[in-house]
Order: structure tokens, then C-alpha cells, then sequence
């Protein structure tokens, strides 16, 4: 049976810590104040980081912690409660990272009775965690160490059962890769800030759970009273059969149209080849079905197949928007089987495609440019479009030979290495690779990369829609909404459900908070709600400067291609940012939160978000915001409704 | 007259079991998937297909059960009378879909009893109702 308390409501019960280097396992009950306060997820993920993992201590190192958060609403009945939180110190940023993934590993934790999983040390043999109900253990994995992540999760449920759910790395985090990713359910993925790597760190290859015990929820008629209701409604949404039909795809061809699509790194904005590799050549040539999270509606996940001349053929989920993006036009492909190939194999060797897209596309534009040659690369060529190509790049990375070794900590640390001014086309922020929109002619876009928590990352704060409603050459007024979006989207990783519903088929924030409040028996409207989120926003904030000890504005810059380059091609020609107008945003930005100009937080917002403990903290290291001669702003960010994702 | 049951359409389900979910709770009020009277079956890597198992009203539980606790309804379901059903399980071994189940927490078989809440939500046309008439026998 399950191991779960029966007094909680939407939450399992208990909380698992782990020591990997002793091989202890203690259960706890799930600490009820620490997920209200924090809302678990993303949230609490923030708070334990902070809370427990030393500041000097290395991402990759015994101190740091892995955790696994299925926050408050995962497995519940709740449009895609589907989402599972994974964090730790990122690797690739050396700030708090998390990331989350669909698929169904989130709700079979809390059938199984778990709320959180919190892992430190390293097993001294590689292991993966088992959980069974009741029965946890970590278990000896080295007969799956080395294989690929898509190989290894049906190893591993013909030895244990079908209905056991899975997450594995591949032999990118095996070996520390800074951009590795979790995988599970054959293609869903925990992609970003390299919590794969971590987890290879650990030596922790896997983990296996099934769960057959039932969540409590406060008021089980009303939700599903109300959650019915939502799921009739908008089965009939208009954007509902687009969505169910391509997916996030659908939009490959938008943002080619729109002059935001990342092309050659970045390069430009248009790919002339778009009809190759969008999202109907995705459901023309390569889908075999549609694949849905748990208790999700809109399946946009597409299963396919890629088939190419002299290649085996390979089953994967995707490629997604992101992965045809960032695998394709910006790699320079033009022929979906090639970018659904390229998807295949970074999941297999564990991959992030978003961050791995950019670190090849980064690496191709330096052959371009001579900065690398075939003398550096076992004798290969690494031009854009050629699958062959990329794929001999990737083994290289991936195990580390050569000048692979460059490229395995991401574009930031390769272009430090390869110098002679690829610094302005590594397209990243803190490290982390940019996400598939290009900002320059979309600043609220690129301003959300510069800021975003975790590295340049769309997931946080996307734009593109206000900055085709406001001008898109105007970057005054992008701050308030970017601050709202940064503090919205991230409640959906706190409570760990997708939030491409909350876009798409307008579902409003009062409608999931009416939800939430079935499930818990809180009783919080959306204006606490958004209050917690800029909390966790603040305090991962802090934590940034605290591990890295510069003023904030230091690290929010892009590199110099968002304001030396303008657009060539496409729609966008000749459109571009200048260094002024990113200072400007990022003098309201600051402004809008209430941090001073160096983009450090001043103690009266941290005060005002119960976050003294920080200030005290930032203050000592001398980055404590100075003091507003305004006061804080009334409204931090202003409400704006998405139209799109 | 008429009988009811669920239709499978191969190929369309999407494996979000939804189904699952609101089976569970209709019927023992509970976020719990298993203790849902369907299963989604997952065939992956290969072929990737989604394939639903649902009651086909075969009535070979009723035959079977040594308690005569399973009768069949008008509109085509098999109902388990629960104060007469031992969960001795001799039903299962004999269901071709693999639809009746046992939970540790229930202290009887669960079969589907044609509420059809699942295919209230299922957005994808995977499951569906079919309706049969019924021949009079002269």
C-alpha cells in the first residue's frame, strides 16, 4: 500500500531523503508549512537550495542536492497534473536550476505516497532509485550504465513491469555534460539547466516508481465538478484541433512567417526551406500517434518515426517546437526525418535538444567562420544541414574527445576556450543556451532571456505576441509585462501542471487557483498566489548573487550579436536592437521589481516578500540592492493576457 | 430495447487516461487509476500505439463465478452484486481484455458498469458508445 499520510489534501504525505553515499533512506512526513508557503514544486525546490546547499559548493560535487518535487497538483484531476520538478545547482549557470517534464512519473510518485524525493552525496557505484509503494530502494544499475536513455527505459520495464513509470539519463550525464536532460516515457523530457548531469554526478542512472494508492484532495466534487466543466468547454476551443493535430510545431512555420525563428545560429530569422521541416512535414512524413501527458486533453505530443539513407530508423517524441527550431532551421537542416533523427539522438545520449541545438549551431558557425577546423574535428567537416556532420560533433561531445571537452560545459565555457570573439555569437545567457525564438526583432523576448532565472529560457516569460501587439520596435513598457509573465508562468512549475492550456484554450489564472483551492482546501486568490511566485523569483535571485558574487546587471546580458547584428533575411531585414535600448529595458525591468539599478534587490521588496533572511544574507556579500528613493512599486508587473504560448 | 458498451477506435487514443481518472472517482470517489474499470495500454518504443481495454460484455465472469454474484443488466452490463461477491478472483483468469480487477483497498472484483463518464472525456474519439438493439426472441 501506499505510503502516504491521510491527513494531507492534494499532497501524498511523505517526503523522501536520500543519502547516496551512505545508501540511507529516511521517510519523513511532507512538510505541510514549507509546500503552503513555498507551493511546492519549483518552489520548494527553490527554498531547500537555498536552505541546505553550501555556496561554494560544486554543481557537480557530493554537496549539491537533487530533488524531485511533484508539487501540489500533480496526479491530481487536473487538466495535464502531469508535471514532475527536478532541481539542484545548475551546472551550466552555477545558480538554483530547475526543470520539470510531462508524462506520467509525477502523478505514479504521489500514487506511490511521495510528495518529494531530496538526494544528496554520490552512490559509489552506479544505482537507480526503486519505489514500489512502500518499498524504496536504490538499486544496483550497472547492468544499464552506458546505455541510451530511450534504450534503457524499456530494459528496465521488461525487468521490472510495464506499469512501473521511468526516468533515466544517458550517457551525456553519465559523463558530465553540462546540457543533460532527463528522459522519460520515450521522449518527455526534463531538458534544462543539465539536472541530468547532476544525476550522473550522483551515479544515479535511473529512477523507477509505481504507485497504486489514491491522492485525498479537500473537496472532490466540486473539483470534479469544476474540472469537467473546463475539459467539456473547451473541447471544442478553436485553437483545440490545431493543437491536437501538430502540437507546438504548429508554430515552426508562425515563427518563420513572424521573423523569429533562429536560424543558423541565430544567424537570422528565416529559413527558405520552412516547408521541410514544419509542422506539417512533421505530420505528413514522421507521426505514428499522438501522445498525451496524464490527464491531459490537448496530446501535443507526437510519436514518430525518422527514416534516413544509410541511418537505422529511430521512434522518438518530437521533434516539438523547440527541437524543430533549434535543431532545425538552426542547424541549418531542411528536412524534418533529419531534425526528428537529430532529436533521437540527443535524447538517446541524454541531451538537452534546446541547449544541444545551440551548442552545435554554435560550433558550426565557428567552423564557418574558421574559429574551428577539420584538424580539430577528427578529420569531419561540421557544415550546416549535414546529419552526419552533427552527428559525429555530438560523440565527440559527448564523450569528451577532442576539442569536444570545449563544448561539453555549453556555448558560454566553449567560447571562452575558442575565444578570438565568438563570445558575440554564443547565443546564451548565464549559460545557458537561448530557447527558439530570436529577440531582436521581439525585445520583450529577448529581455525575458536576459532575465529569466535560470539562463536564457522562454519557459519563464514569452512575448513574442506583445511585442507584435505593441511594436516590435519598441522596447519601452516590455518590462511590466515580461515581470508578470515571469510571475504567472512559474506558478505552473510550482504546482507542477502544464501551462500551454492557460494559453491556448483560455483558461483563466482564477479558474486553476479555484482548482487549486478544491484540491488543498487553501484559501488563496491569484493575488497571493503571484505574490508567492515573486518571492521564489527573489530569493532564487538572491541565491544567484550569492553563488556568484558580481551585481545582477553583470550577468543579464546577451551576447553581442542581440544589438552588433541586425536581421539580414526574411520578414525581419534590417530590424535589429542597439546596446542603449536593452540598458533601457533592463533599467525598467529593475525598476519594476523594485531592485536597484546595479539589478540587485533592495531590502524593501525582500522584506516585503518575507525574505529578510536573504537581504541579511545579500547584504553581507555587499549586494544588497540600494535603497528606492521611491519606495517599492505598488504593482510589480502588470496583467497581461498571452495570446499565444 | 437496446444494449450500451464502450467502442474502441484503434489508433486514436493518445494515452492521457483521463478515462482512468474519472472512472476511479465516479465509482469510489477517489483520484486513484486503479481502481478504474479500463486500462490503457501502452505499446512502446515500438509499434507507439495507445491501445484501450475496455469490458466487452462477453459475460464470461457471470459463467464463472462460483457465487453467482455477477448478473448481466438490461442495457448489456455486468454488474458484480458486492455482498455476494468473495473476491476470489476465478473472473479475472477468464477476461480476454483483462478488464476486471482487484485493489487492496476494495473488497470486491471491479467491473465497468456502463456509466460512461469515460467517454464524456475522452477528446480524442479512442472510446465511445455503441448502442445495440436488442432482438426480441419470438
Amino acid at each position: 500500500m501506499a505510503y502516504g499520510s491521510a491527513s494531507s489534501r492534494g499532497l501524498a504525505g511523505t517526503t523522501l531523503r536520500i543519502n547516496l553515499t551512505t545508501g540511507e533512506i529516511r521517510k519523513y512526513p511532507t512538510d505541510e508549512k514549507l509546500m503552503r508557503e513555498w507551493f511546492g514544486g519549483r518552489g520548494a525546490i527553490a527554498k531547500i537550495l537555498y536552505d541546505e546547499v553550501p555556496r561554494d559548493a560544486d554543481p557537480l560535487g557530493p554537496e549539491n542536492l537533487f530533488i524531485i518535487s511533484a508539487g501540489v497538483m500533480s496526479g491530481c484531476f487536473i487538466p495535464a497534473g502531469a508535471k514532475i520538478g527536478f532541481g539542484s545547482i545548475s551546472p551550466l549557470t552555477n545558480g538554483h536550476g530547475d526543470s520539470n517534464m510531462g508524462g506520467h512519473l509525477g502523478p505514479a510518485l504521489k500514487f506511490a505516497g511521495y510528495d518529494m524525493v531530496i538526494m544528496s552525496g554520490i552512490s559509489p557505484k552506479p544505482s537507480y532509485l526503486f519505489i514500489d509503494d512502500d518499498k524504496v530502494e536504490l538499486r544496483d544499475a550497472s547492468r544499464y550504465w552506458g546505455m541510451g536513455s530511450l534504450e534503457c527505459e524499456p530494459v528496465m520495464k521488461k525487468d521490472l513491469g510495464e506499469d512501473f513509470e521511468i526516468a533515466t539519463i544517458g550517457p551525456a550525464g553519465e559523463n558530465g555534460i553540462r546540457f543533460s536532460c532527463i528522459t522519460h516515457d520515450f521522449g518527455r523530457q526534463a531538458g534544462r539547466t543539465g539536472q541530468g548531469a547532476v544525476m550522473g554526478s550522483k551515479k544515479l542512472k535511473a529512477i523507477a516508481v509505481r504507485g497504486t494508492g489514491g491522492i485525498k484532495v479537500h473537496d472532490l466534487d466540486k473539483l470534479t465538478e469544476h474540472v469537467t466543466a473546463i475539459i467539456k468547454r473547451t473541447q471544442t476551443h478553436p485553437n483545440m484541433a490545431p493543437w491536437q493535430k501538430y502540437g507546438t510545431a504548429f508554430f515552426i512555420d508562425w515563427s518563420n512567417t513572424n521573423a523569429v525563428l533562429p536560424t543558423r545560429n541565430f544567424q537570422t530569422t528565416y529559413c527558405e526551406d520552412i516547408a521541410g521541416i514544419d509542422g506539417e512535414a512533421l505530420v505528413e512524413k514522421c507521426l505514428i500517434t499522438h501522445k498525451a501527458c496524464f490527464g491531459c486533453w490537448m496530446n501535443c505530443g507526437k510519436y514518430t518515426k525518422a527514416v534516413l539513407p544509410g541511418k537505422q530508423t529511430v521512434y522518438l517524441e518530437g521533434p516539438e517546437y523547440e527541437t524543430g527550431a533549434l535543431c532545425g532551421s538552426n542547424l541549418g537542416m531542411t528536412d524534418i526525418n533529419q531534425v526528428a533523427y537529430l532529436n533521437w539522438l540527443m535524447d538517446n545520449v541524454g541531451m538537452d535538444t534546446m541547449s544541444g541545438g545551440g551548442v552545435v549551431a554554435f560550433a558550426m558557425e565557428c567552423f564557418q567562420r574558421g574559429l574551428i577546423t577539420t584538424d580539430d574535428l577528427e578529420g569531419h567537416t561540421l557544415n550546416w544541414g549535414s546529419v552526419e556532420d552533427a552527428e559525429h560533433f555530438i560523440d565527440m561531445v559527448v564523450h569528451r574527445r577532442g576539442i569536444g571537452e570545449y563544448f561539453s560545459g555549453g556555448t558560454k565555457r566553449a567560447a571562452e576556450k575558442i575565444g578570438r570573439g565568438s563570445e558575440r555569437f554564443a547565443m546564451q545567457v548565464k549559460g545557458q543556451e537561448m530557447s527558439g525564438y530570436d529577440g531582436r526583432y521581439a525585445p520583450g523576448m529577448l529581455l525575458s532571456y536576459m532575465t529569466c532565472d535560470i539562463g536564457a529560457h522562454h519557459n519563464r516569460s514569452w512575448t513574442i505576441t506583445v511585442d507584435m501587439a505593441e511594436g516590435r520596435e519598441k522596447v519601452e513598457g516590455r518590462a511590466k509585462v515580461v515581470i508578470y509573465l515571469q510571475h504567472i508562468r512559474p506558478l505552473f512549475d510550482c504546482w507542477c501542471i502544464c501551462r500551454l492550456f492557460w494559453g491556448e484554450l483560455d483558461i483563466e489564472p482564477e479558474e486553476i487557483v479555484e482548482a487549486l483551492n478544491y484540491i488543498t482546501g487553501w484559501d488563496i486568490d491569484t493575488a497571493e498566489a503571484f505574490k508567492t511566485s515573486e518571492k521564489i523569483w527573489n530569493l532564487v535571485r538572491c541565491h544567484y548573487l550569492e553563488r556568484n558574487r558580481a551585481n545582477g546587471r553583470t550577468f543579464d546580458y546577451p551576447p553581442a550579436r542581440s544589438w552588433e547584428d541586425k536581421i539580414p533575411s526574411g520578414p525581419g531585414a534590417g530590424k535589429g536592437l542597439t546596446k542603449e535600448q536593452i540598458e533601457l529595458m533592463l533599467d525598467e525591468y529593475y525598476a519594476g521589481r523594485g531592485w536597484d539599478n546595479d539589478g540587485n534587490p533592495s531590502r524593501e521588496v525582500l522584506h516585503d516578500l518575507a525574505l529578510d533572511f536573504a537581504a541579511d544574507n545579500v547584504e553581507k556579500i555587499g549586494l544588497l540592492g540600494k535603497p528606492l528613493p521611491n519606495g517599492i512599486p505598488a504593482v510589480r508587473g502588470e496583467r497581461y493576457k498571452p495570446k499565444a504560448f | 430495447m437496446e444494449t450500451k458498451r464502450i467502442r474502441v477506435s484503434r489508433g486514436k487514443c493518445s494515452g492521457c487516461r483521463l478515462c482512468m481518472q474519472i472512472c476511479a472517482i465516479s465509482r469510489y470517489h477517489e483520484i486513484n487509476p486503479q481502481k478504474a474499470s479500463l486500462r490503457i495500454e501502452a505499446h512502446f518504443p515500438q509499434p507507439g500505439l495507445y491501445m484501450p481495454k475496455v469490458c466487452v460484455q462477453c459475460g464470461k465472469c457471470m459463467e464463472v463465478c462460483p457465487e453467482g454474484a455477477i448478473y448481466r443488466r438490461d442495457d448489456g452490463a455486468y454488474i458484480v452484486r458486492i455482498e455476494d461477491c468473495n473476491n476470489c478472483g476465478e473472473c479475472i483468469a477468464v477476461c480476454k481484455p483483462g478488464v476486471i480487477f482487484q485493489h487492496p483497498d476494495v473488497e470486491h472484483v471491479i467491473i465497468c458498469d456502463n456509466c460512461f463518464k469515460c467517454t464524456e472525456l475522452c477528446n480524442t474519439g479512442a472510446i465511445t458508445i455503441v448502442t445495440r438493439p436488442v432482438k426480441e426472441s419470438t
